[in-house]
């Protein structure tokens, strides 16, 4: 699909019903465990956060309104500038494979124009140069993209043995 | 500030570190929030105040803790009540009885569930407890964090079902304190707030790095009433609705990172992330 074809636009309250049916996984457990949190708490949290986390929940749809994907992030306020923590991007798992054509003629999947367009933002937002995510180490799908956005510098995350932790730095 | 005024004068020592978690509001105070919130001017005794908002139905029952100390010893007596009661106190100050009896209610009923029982037990194991001080370090331990976890988001609740605003509530740390003034780290405050020293101490946080919680009301007639006390510490942040704020795999945000991520921090001035053109610039 070409990228016009695309809207993304901040989650509202009402879109409380749209995320409770996302559905994006296929079965493998740091999918669905995320997908839980979407259909879950995920919209509470961002919608009502505390203005020093500035959280950001991001909804990616095509023409007709169907939601394709998903991305949050919000900052991590005891450091200065804020860095930003991309906590979330996921794919609607009917969109898996869809690929997002860009001016240039590049072409990336839905998770990686989410991630570019959430590091946009961040950029706009003043946020420190260096950012993160955190990711299931067994989750080689996202792992690989990770590597390819730029976000290639591993670390054992110190709060959970299941988890690693991505850095990259924006331009 | 003096000793009719807004902060306690009960000495007490203070032993939160600065550790960068989410302080917190208490979740129960003592008699004397609650009278000084009914009565900011001190022209009335902690006492009488307390017996007025009984009389109006304005308070709860609240929960009598008496703390054992060591060879079954006392180790100090405290009626504790659900921070709730400020609220209608408040509204009985404003002469609005219909709601400072409804916040009331609400007050009870949280006094009443399992997890503040729980909380008020494990209180009775403390060590010495006469002072919001003492119950602020108390209620700060870590074996009583989902307990007050779910009080909050029950106090939350509580706020949102009385369309109770409150007045403006900050929380952080007392990050310098020097002979005359102690520098106040709210978050949600651009910049460190100064206030006089004597302040923390009569309420007996002065200390570098003790949890705090400064509110600021309006009251009629155009003056502001700021009231800076003891908090909870390391407690999972709320949200407005009362959730807690950690991220998917549970870590509270604003914990994430700390010291240890010093070294991924630095930048080296090559990014490795590129945006082409065609990327949404959301606002």
């Amino acid at each position: 699909m070409r990228v016009d074809e695309l809207t993304v636009r901040a989650a509202t309250s009402a879109d409380r019903e749209l995320l409770a049916a996302f559905s994006c996984s296929s079965g493998e457990p740091w999918e669905d465990l995320i997908e839980e949190q979407v259909r879950g708490p995920l919209i509470g949290r961002y919608l009502s956060t505390p203005p020093y986390f500035d959280g950001r929940l991001l909804l990616g749809l095509d023409r007709a309104g169907t939601l394709l994907v998903i991305g949050a992030h919000h900052i991590e306020p005891t450091l200065h500038p804020d860095v930003g923590y991309t906590e979330v991007v996921a794919v609607a798992l009917e969109a898996r494979g869809t690929l997002v054509e860009l001016p240039g003629g590049e072409r990336v999947s839905l998770g990686h124009f989410m991630l570019l367009t959430i590091f946009r933002q961040m950029r706009r937002l003043g946020r420190h140069r260096r950012t993160f995510v955190r990711v299931d180490r067994r989750n080689a799908r996202s792992l690989s993209l990770l590597h390819r956005v730029g976000l290639a510098e591993q670390q054992a995350d110190p709060d959970n043995a299941e988890l690693v932790r991505r850095w990259g730095e924006l331009p | 500030m003096a000793d009719d005024g807004h902060w306690s004068t009960d000495a007490a020592s203070c032993s939160v570190g600065y550790n960068e978690g989410m302080p917190v509001a208490l979740p129960f105070v003592t008699r004397r929030e609650i009278a000084r919130e009914y009565r900011p001017d001190g022209t009335v005794s902690d006492e009488s105040a307390i017996r007025s908002l009984r009389d109006k139905q304005s308070l709860s029952a609240g929960i009598s803790v008496v703390a054992r100390k060591g060879s079954g010893k006392l180790g100090g007596r405290l009626h504790v009540y659900s921070a709730l009661n400020r609220e209608a106190a408040r509204a009985a100050r404003r002469h609005d009885y219909v709601l400072a009896v409804r916040i009331a209610k609400a007050a009870r009923a949280l006094e009443s569930t399992p997890e503040a029982r729980r909380v008020t037990s494990f209180l009775v194991e403390a060590i010495a407890l006469t002072t919001t001080a003492d119950l602020a370090r108390v209620l700060s331990e870590p074996e009583l964090l989902p307990d007050i976890t779910s009080l909050q988001r029950r106090y939350a609740e509580a706020l949102r079902k009385l369309d109770i605003a409150g007045p403006a509530l900050f929380t952080g740390y007392v990050a310098q304190i020097t002979e005359t003034e102690a520098w106040l780290d709210l978050t949600g405050l651009s910049a460190r707030v100064a206030i006089p020293r004597v302040v923390v101490d009569l309420a007996g946080i002065g200390a570098v790095g003790a949890a705090i919680a400064a509110s600021w009301e309006i009251l009629a007639g155009g003056r502001t009433l700021m009231t800076v006390e003891p908090a909870l510490d390391a407690v999972p942040a709320l949200n407005a609705d009362g959730a807690p704020l950690v991220d998917v795999y549970g870590t509270p945000w604003g914990r994430v990172l700390s010291e240890t991520d010093a070294e991924a921090l630095l930048i080296t001035g090559a990014p490795t992330i590129a945006i082409p053109a065609g990327i949404p610039d959301v606002e």
